[in-house]
């Protein structure tokens, strides 16, 4: 191998050893506000077992802990295998949560829909209310994916049958009108506020999150119900939703969910900082990627070195 | 080890000439004899590893060795399908070289699309997560039309590669091309995409 090709080499090692010691978990510790543990949940990511995403469904467990996740919801298309999967190597490593879900594109596009903690597939061929009747015999929750213009499956039947709707997502940073439409969708009924990132593998995951308040605050301390503060199960993120306990910060820090907890949150002031940061990074990850471009298109685009003449 | 230079050639790699002469580089490599398990993994291993890159880059903002590793895992099957779909290609007709130095030639001509993920990538470096989380819309559509050109560059390429490095009737290589394309490229969207797209095949027939 020539040198400047070694040396590439090496620059693209050095790449990837950098970006490997800045991979590190963000510290998680547990917030309790107002007697409620608050957890930090992102409700629609896709893996690429089939769901057209980047990252495999236990690859997308150990990128919620990165970003400092208590709980995911793997939201295969149409099918809830990978969903499965992530909660079982979840389980295994002693991951975050994981809620195996679904999102049901319906036909005729009609309709996105959020089914989260469910077992089993839900048809596509229905209406919506149909679908969220199917989500709750289930036991799961049902939240409308990105209700922009359009998504015409929302009927009123629908509307008073979901338990939440998404108020932060990526799109809202993209399209001007995108948080407005979202509040606009939101007002139709009374439901959780939910922020999901969709992630596919491109962005952060966690970016657009909820903060859903589990537990029982009225529970005295020693009491078997305090012990319900601790509990970061499916089963209690799941109840908090329907109960609407969720805070959720949109474009320019536009806090949503139930008002009071928004002003509990609000008075606390650490969910606001709990979200991913902005930055591009430290030292290390420039130092990743731009020597993992430079180094990968240099020792691709470079040669062996030439044999001399008679040699 | 990714190069194959003729002495008098400059110092670049086949990924980089076959960008532009195609036909003379597929030509002057299609002579040199020789095969192996190695010669018939290390392109696509590159491609696969390229993914990887990609991904981590896309999702994180850095290169780690776990979002590597996931992302190549997770498009493994983009080399996988081009090989197969390549495999049914070369048997079709008379062959003079192996299959592992097929595949080596074949996979170098996905340059376009390694200078795709390149620029993309470079992009990526620039992008705060945000931007990168939610890019503007006509971000999105500029980087979807790219995808055009280097489609019918790498066209262009593999269509030389089916001319001159397996020896078939004048009108073979377009039917090869259309052919490897039909099959590699059914089966990467049905199985990146099918799930999704599914709800769309069954309303359009109703």
């Amino acid at each position: 191998m020539s040198s400047p090709r070694l040396a590439l080499f090496a620059v693209l090692m050095l790449a990837i050893t950098a970006g490997t010691l800045a991979d590190r978990p963000r510290p998680r510790p547990p917030i309790v506000i107002g007697g409620y543990r608050v957890l930090a949940v992102d409700f629609h990511t896709h893996s690429s077992m089939w769901s057209d995403g980047a990252l495999t469904p236990w690859g997308l467990v150990l990128e919620a802990e990165r970003q400092g996740l208590d709980a995911i919801a793997i939201t295969g298309h149409n099918q809830v295998r990978d969903g499965r999967m992530g909660r079982w190597f979840s389980r295994l490593v002693g991951g975050p949560t994981v809620l195996p879900g679904e999102e049901i594109l319906s036909d005729k596009n009609a309709y996105h829909l959020i089914a989260a903690g469910i077992h089993r597939m839900v048809s596509f061929q229905q209406s919506a209310a149909r679908a969220i009747d199917d989500i709750h015999r289930q036991g799961g929750i049902a939240i409308a994916a990105h209700p922009f213009p359009g998504s015409a499956g929302y009927d009123q039947a629908a509307m008073q049958r979901l338990d939440g709707a998404e108020i932060c997502h990526p799109m809202i940073y993209a399209v001007e009108s995108g948080q407005r439409d979202l509040e606009r969708f939101a007002a139709r009924a009374p439901v959780a506020a939910i922020g999901s990132s969709d992630f596919h593998g491109i962005g952060t995951m966690g970016f657009c999150r909820t903060h859903v308040f589990v537990g029982d605050p009225s529970a005295s301390s020693g009491s078997p119900r305090a012990s319900l503060i601790d509990d970061t199960s499916a089963q209690a993120i799941l109840d908090a939703v329907r109960a609407h306990r969720t805070v959720v910060y949109g474009r320019d820090g536009q806090a949503y969910g139930d008002p009071a907890l928004v002003r509990l949150a609000d008075d606390d002031g650490r969910l606001r900082v709990a979200a991913p940061s902005n930055s591009r990074g430290g030292w290390l990850d420039w130092l990743s990627r731009i020597g993992g471009v430079l180094g990968l298109a240099g020792a691709i685009a470079l040669g062996p070195r030439r044999p001399r003449p008679g040699g | 080890m990714l190069t194959d230079l003729s002495p008098d050639g400059p110092q670049l790699s086949a990924e980089v000439r076959v960008l532009h002469s195609p036909a003379a580089v597929f030509r002057e490599l299609s002579q040199k004899r020789g095969g192996g398990a190695w010669m018939l993994v290390r392109r696509p291993l590159l491609l696969a590893f390229m993914l990887g890159w990609l991904v981590s880059l896309q999702a994180s903002g850095r290169l780690s060795a776990r979002l590597i590793a996931d992302g190549a895992l997770s498009f493994a099957f983009v080399p996988v399908f081009e090989m197969a779909a390549l495999a049914a290609v070369y048997r079709l007709g008379p062959r003079r070289i192996s299959f592992a130095r097929a595949v080596d030639l074949f996979f170098s001509g996905n340059a376009p699309w390694l200078l795709w993920m390149i620029a993309f990538a470079t992009l990526r470096c620039l992008q705060t997560p945000r931007q990168a989380t939610a890019p503007p819309v006509f971000l999105l559509w500029i980087l979807e039309l790219s995808l055009v050109p280097i489609a019918v560059w790498s066209a262009w390429i593999d269509l030389h590669f089916f001319r001159e490095v397996l020896p078939r009737p004048a009108a073979r290589p377009r039917r090869d091309l259309i052919l490897q394309r039909a099959i590699a490229w059914t089966c990467s969207i049905g199985y990146f995409f099918g799930y999704a797209i599914w709800p769309y095949v069954v309303s359009s027939g109703t």
